[in-house]
């Protein structure tokens, strides 16, 4: 299969100020798989069995202390194979993003695989919880566009994944205190 | 599109997207090995894992010729040509700099902190020898971050793989370095990177990559000196314009490795962009 690389520009460095080609975005939304996607994805069809567990106070701290998180963990989303794997679902709160993630942990504690559920992209804290859900909020002097389909190849946007890494972190800090010997 | 996926890779948000597909394979099959390519070059290119390629040229290849893996060659290669073509403007041998505003570790090992004696003095990447096959040295204690083209790499790898597999379009998103193949021509939006929450249309791309490089997003810590991950290689100093510096080409790996040239020399309509038949762009 042969391509042919092509462009066609519509800005250039010399037409700065463009403001018809500017669109404002508020918020800018994906959602890539469901959970139930994400439990086939990583666990196949080995049969998962919701598992929530409440958290005490000392776990809680314990795990805010390990990873620097702060955002509260929400510990109802937690599934769990007959061999003591586990599948949670998690979310982390960063400065620009809002991300929706699952990870599956194996029976020996390590991680198995991470998918992403669902990233919203944000800018700034005075975006109020409303607004996050509002997928495109913007308008775009390209009329045709439509933004859901097109708004989608941005470059230039490199977000850092360290707010899912400390994510990951706690998510297995909580592992150790209270599902690692947890009897099924 | 018939399904799109993001996993969390090389210290970023990596999305693949399929659009059309051979109709007798397996997506899933194809999504995996194409993140699994991924993987392979972070293993091999991080500068965080000790055990990379490089991260054992960084330590030992200033004493001895060092094997690496074919893929790490092949990335070294094109370090080597970006060098020679922008005249030193694209240099990883950066490393060192990046060290010093805290941007990647600083490796315990003594072979490190003997270099970093040595670090006053400006080498650059010529002396670094390639030598067939998939052997390394340098004739001067350099320090080399491929983070200017090794996630351009990935994006590449991962879309090779993906036509292997039999997708017929599709795209690889690596946290804005970015590529796309197939028939038809995709919307390209860069980040204003004055206001960030702005995308400004850039045109139509089809079968090219994009990767665009910026301060706007390297998080400061309170009360610290500001830092940029943007080097001017012959003085080590760091670059703190509010620009944000976007190169398309035919490849990612080389559109990645431009955006750092282009942030030095600002010169949208430099030589070597022609030889890289690139375009490029500052906002």
């Amino acid at each position: 299969m042969s391509f042919v690389f092509k462009w066609s520009p519509f800005v250039t460095s010399a037409a700065l100020g463009l403001t018809t080609a500017v669109m404002p975005i508020v918020s800018h939304s994906k959602i890539f798989v469901s959970i139930e996607q994400a439990q086939k994805l990583i666990f196949g069809q080995t049969v998962l069995t919701l598992s929530p567990v409440v958290l005490n106070e000392e776990t809680r701290k314990k795990m805010k202390d390990a990873s620097s998180v702060s955002h509260p963990f929400d510990s109802t989303h937690m599934w769990r194979t007959d061999k003591g794997e586990w599948f949670i679902v998690d979310e982390v709160v960063g400065k620009h993003e809002m991300i929706t993630y699952a990870v599956g942990i194996n029976a020996d504690g390590s991680v198995k695989q991470i998918e992403i559920l669902q990233y919203r992209e944000s800018y700034g804290h005075e975006v109020a919880q409303t607004e996050w859900l509002n997928q495109f909020v913007g308008k775009t002097a390209e009329s045709n566009m439509k933004l859901n389909k097109d708004v989608t190849n941005i470059s230039g946007a490199t977000l850092s994944a360290k707010h899912l890494t400390d994510g990951v972190k706690r998510v297995l800090v909580m592992y150790e205190l209270a599902l690692k010997n947890k009897p099924s | 599109m018939k399904l799109q996926r993001c996993r969390p890779m090389l210290g970023t948000y990596v999305e693949i997207k399929i659009g059309e597909s051979a109709s007798d394979i397996c997506l899933e099959t194809a999504l995996n090995e194409a993140f699994a390519s991924i993987a392979k070059v972070n293993l091999l290119m991080s500068f965080h894992l000790k055990e990379s390629d490089l991260c054992r040229i960084n330590g030992l290849a200033h004493k001895k010729y060092v094997a690496v893996d074919a893929l790490t060659f092949k990335v070294l290669r094109l370090a080597n040509d970006l060098f020679r073509y922008t005249n030193a403007s694209f240099d990883c041998s950066i490393g060192q700099h990046l060290q010093k505003q805290n941007l990647l570790p600083q490796h315990a090992d003594s072979r490190y902190a003997i270099k970093n004696t040595l670090s006053d003095r400006i080498y650059n990447l010529s002396t670094m020898k390639l030598s067939e096959p998939n052997r390394v040295r340098f004739t001067a204690p350099l320090t080399l971050d491929l983070g200017g083209i090794a996630k351009g790499f990935a994006v590449d790898l991962a879309c090779e793989s993906l036509i292997a597999h039999g997708i017929q379009s599709g795209s690889v998103n690596a946290g804005g370095d970015l590529r796309v193949f197939g028939q038809y021509e995709t919307a390209i939006h860069i980040r204003n990177p004055k206001r960030p929450e702005q995308l400004i249309y850039a045109g139509q791309l089809s079968n090219g990559a994009i990767a665009t490089s910026g301060i706007y997003f390297t998080e400061l810590a309170e009360n610290s000196a500001p830092r940029s991950a943007l080097i001017t290689p012959r003085t080590g100093q760091p670059i703190y314009l509010n620009n944000s510096f976007t190169v398309i080409a035919k490849t990612c790996a080389v559109a990645d490795g431009l955006t750092k040239a282009l942030a030095v020399d600002q010169k949208p309509t430099a030589e070597y962009f022609q030889h890289f038949e690139a375009h490029a762009l500052i906002l």
